[in-house]
């Protein structure tokens, strides 16, 4: 199809639209070409005329690591929800399901409620310990000797997630006034306090995440046919759906740390680029992350733009942008799924 | 030659270069608008907390305010001022943006990544501990003199808190000690819900203390009760505050206004007839501002306000 071919460099182009936009978007009027320069003299260390300080702080701490962090985040999201509706073949599926989003919120919200005067620092990494242990138990519970049933780990997701959920409403009930507005807050993920260790550590899984899921590409194309036939293939399904849940946790509970919850983009990019590609692994994983980079960095700059000079949380915006237009998919494509 | 997909390829790049281009030219064009410059004369002020926006103004300093947050309340006079978010939440670019010279706040203020933003622009970031107590305060205000060149103020405005302190201190006394002191209870009433009521360490539980009241709500935090829970509590005295109505001030006088509260108060809470502070109405509403910013000008109005009327029911 000629649409394929057009996407890869299209998509790319408008990456670099985005983040040319990205950086040179904000409260703060620096005009592009005064933003590309500081990013220039940021990355070289040269230092170029015509950057006033403060706009090169602001680019170096404020809109970089947000650009990087939003499009690192977008790009994981993405992927790791093409890898659950690949795994699972259940065009429903989403990072959330194995239990990481809900078991980091919890592990969120024990740190803002129990602890709050160690919830600056350790909010992150409680969020990514819970999440990373909900997805195991999740994974236990759908484990029996005779193998990990897809049915059961659906049900067992959901299942630990009401759990998590029973676990945050009870928190919320003990929690004063300030925790209880920053656990809102922060349930709907915010790109605001980009920092360059979560700029790093974002970046660094998603090149991990991105090899290893390309090297399953085959795998998950052979599943799509069905389990037994993809064992039949001579594939270790087990050995593989541990290894990508498990991937998909450390992804997922990463991004949620860094940014907490942001919905949508792991439920609706694939399925985009699945109705232009096919379900072809090797092409939908790549192009997948690149879309959620593009889409996670346009609502990131729409949401620091529509009420500036204060802001809202990302989360909101691609809930608000995602929930509608997947309605919109779904009455489209009503009648492949009748 | 071309393949046609090869042009297709060339006009989608061509395309959104074109588009990158003209999005460029008009950033470029609203940059040179609002031309940035540090050398104001002109103090601007960011101010993010209640009981810190409460003390600039009280201080009168609230024609240096370019930017408050959500929390902070403001006269009606004050109308072109840019409302920030939630004073934890503070976006780093949005207040450099209104290139204040001096950004105030509580150690609430955050986050911390933004905080560092604006401290290494060269921008006064101050945050005050927040105050829980009259040292705290007195500490406070001294301090707020000295950051916006207010210190006669400041020295007029601790006198003046002083002196009600002194006043609240002297009723406290008269009612001796909280054992003999009415019973108290503060409901933070929402609509169509279960009212929240007030347990220590809450800001309604600060005020009440200090007016030397005895909270009766014997739990931390805000819990919801139901009607029969606060009958069986027998409050002598009800606070309530009250959202909805908190921001913005009625023509009604302040005895009529109370009076009304109460009687909203009881249709929408029947049983509440049968305590003692129900059965001779006293019901008092407190303002939404005497709760967010800790002890402040607000709350030791409050408290004066509590304070005689506990002296009035003990007098029943």
């Amino acid at each position: 199809m000629n649409s394929q071919r057009w996407l890869w460099p299209g998509l790319i182009a408008l990456l670099v639209i985005t983040s040319l936009l990205s950086i040179s978007t904000g409260p703060l009027n620096i005009s592009p070409s005064t933003s590309l320069r500081a990013v220039i003299s940021w990355a070289t260390n040269y230092d170029l005329a015509n950057v006033a300080p403060y706009e090169q702080l602001v680019i170096n701490n404020v809109r970089l690591p947000r650009t990087l962090l939003a499009m690192a985040v977008g790009a994981i999201l993405a992927q790791c929800g093409a890898v659950m509706q690949g795994l699972f073949r259940n065009p429903l599926a989403d990072p959330g399901i194995i239990g990481v989003s809900s078991g980091a919120a919890l592990g969120a919200a024990i740190c803002i409620v129990m602890f709050p005067t160690a919830a600056e620092y350790w909010v992150a990494f409680s969020a990514f310990l819970a999440g990373l242990i909900t997805t195991l138990m999740v994974y236990r519970l759908a484990t029996s000797p005779t193998g990990t049933s897809v049915v059961l780990l659906l049900l067992s997701g959901v299942a630990v997630a009401s759990l998590a959920g029973a676990g945050i409403g009870v928190l919320t009930y003990m929690a004063n006034d300030m925790a209880l507005r920053d656990l809102t807050l922060w349930q709907m993920g915010s790109i605001a306090g980009a920092q360059w260790q979560y700029v790093i550590l974002t970046l660094v899984a998603l090149v991990v995440l991105s090899w290893h899921f390309n090297r399953s590409a085959k795998a998950l194309n052979a599943l799509l046919l069905g389990e037994s036939e993809a064992r039949h293939l001579g594939i270790d399904v087990d050995k593989l759906k541990f290894k990508l849940i498990l991937l998909c946790a450390l992804g997922v509970g990463i991004s949620v740390a860094a940014t907490g919850i942001i919905g949508f983009i792991g439920l609706v990019i694939p399925h985009l680029v699945r109705m232009v590609i096919g379900p072809d692994h090797k092409q939908l994983l790549p192009l997948s992350a690149l879309l959620g980079a593009i889409i996670l960095a346009m609502a990131d700059i729409g949401a620091r733009s529509l009420v500036a000079p204060s802001e809202l949380p990302v989360g909101l915006v691609t809930a608000l942008l995602g929930a509608p237009f997947f309605i919109f998919l779904l009455l489209k494509q009503r009648s492949k799924f009748l | 030659m071309f393949k046609p997909s090869q042009i297709l390829t060339r006009q989608v790049i061509s395309k959104s270069l074109l588009l990158s281009a003209s999005l460029l030219l008009t950033f470029n064009v609203s940059a040179h608008e609002d031309g940035h410059s540090h050398e104001q004369v002109q103090a601007r002020l960011v101010s993010a907390g209640a009981g810190v926006t409460e003390l600039v103004l009280a201080l009168d300093a609230g024609d240096e305010l370019v930017a408050v947050d959500s929390t902070s309340i403001l006269p009606s006079s004050i109308t072109k001022i840019e409302k920030l978010g939630y004073h934890r939440m503070l976006s780093a670019e949005g207040i450099l943006a209104l290139a204040p010279t001096l950004v105030l706040g509580t150690d609430a203020m955050g986050p911390e990544t933004t905080l560092k933003v604006l401290k290494s622009a060269d921008i006064k970031v101050i945050q005050l501990p927040t105050a829980n107590d009259r040292p705290q305060l007195l500490s406070n205000i001294d301090e707020m003199g000295k950051l916006l060149d207010r210190q006669p103020q400041a020295k007029q405005l601790k006198l003046k808190l002083q002196a009600s302190l002194d006043a609240i201190a002297a009723k406290k006394k008269q009612l001796g000690g909280i054992e003999k002191a009415p019973k108290v209870l503060f409901m933070l009433l929402q609509a169509d819900r279960p009212a929240r009521v007030g347990g220590e360490g809450t800001a309604a539980d600060i005020i009440i203390k200090l007016a030397g009241g005895n909270n009766i709500a014997n739990f931390s935090g805000y819990k919801s009760l139901s009607q029969e829970g606060i009958l069986s509590l027998q409050p002598d005295l009800i606070l309530i505050s009250n959202r909805s109505h908190g921001q913005t001030e009625t023509s009604m006088s302040h005895a009529d206004q109370a009076a009304s509260d109460a009687e909203k108060v009881l249709k929408a809470m029947p049983l509440l007839v049968h305590t003692p502070a129900g059965k001779n109405k006293h019901i008092q509403s407190i303002k939404p501002q005497a709760l967010l910013g800790g002890l402040g000008i607000s709350a030791i109005k409050a408290a004066d306000k509590l304070a005689s009327d506990l002296i009035d029911i003990k007098r029943y």
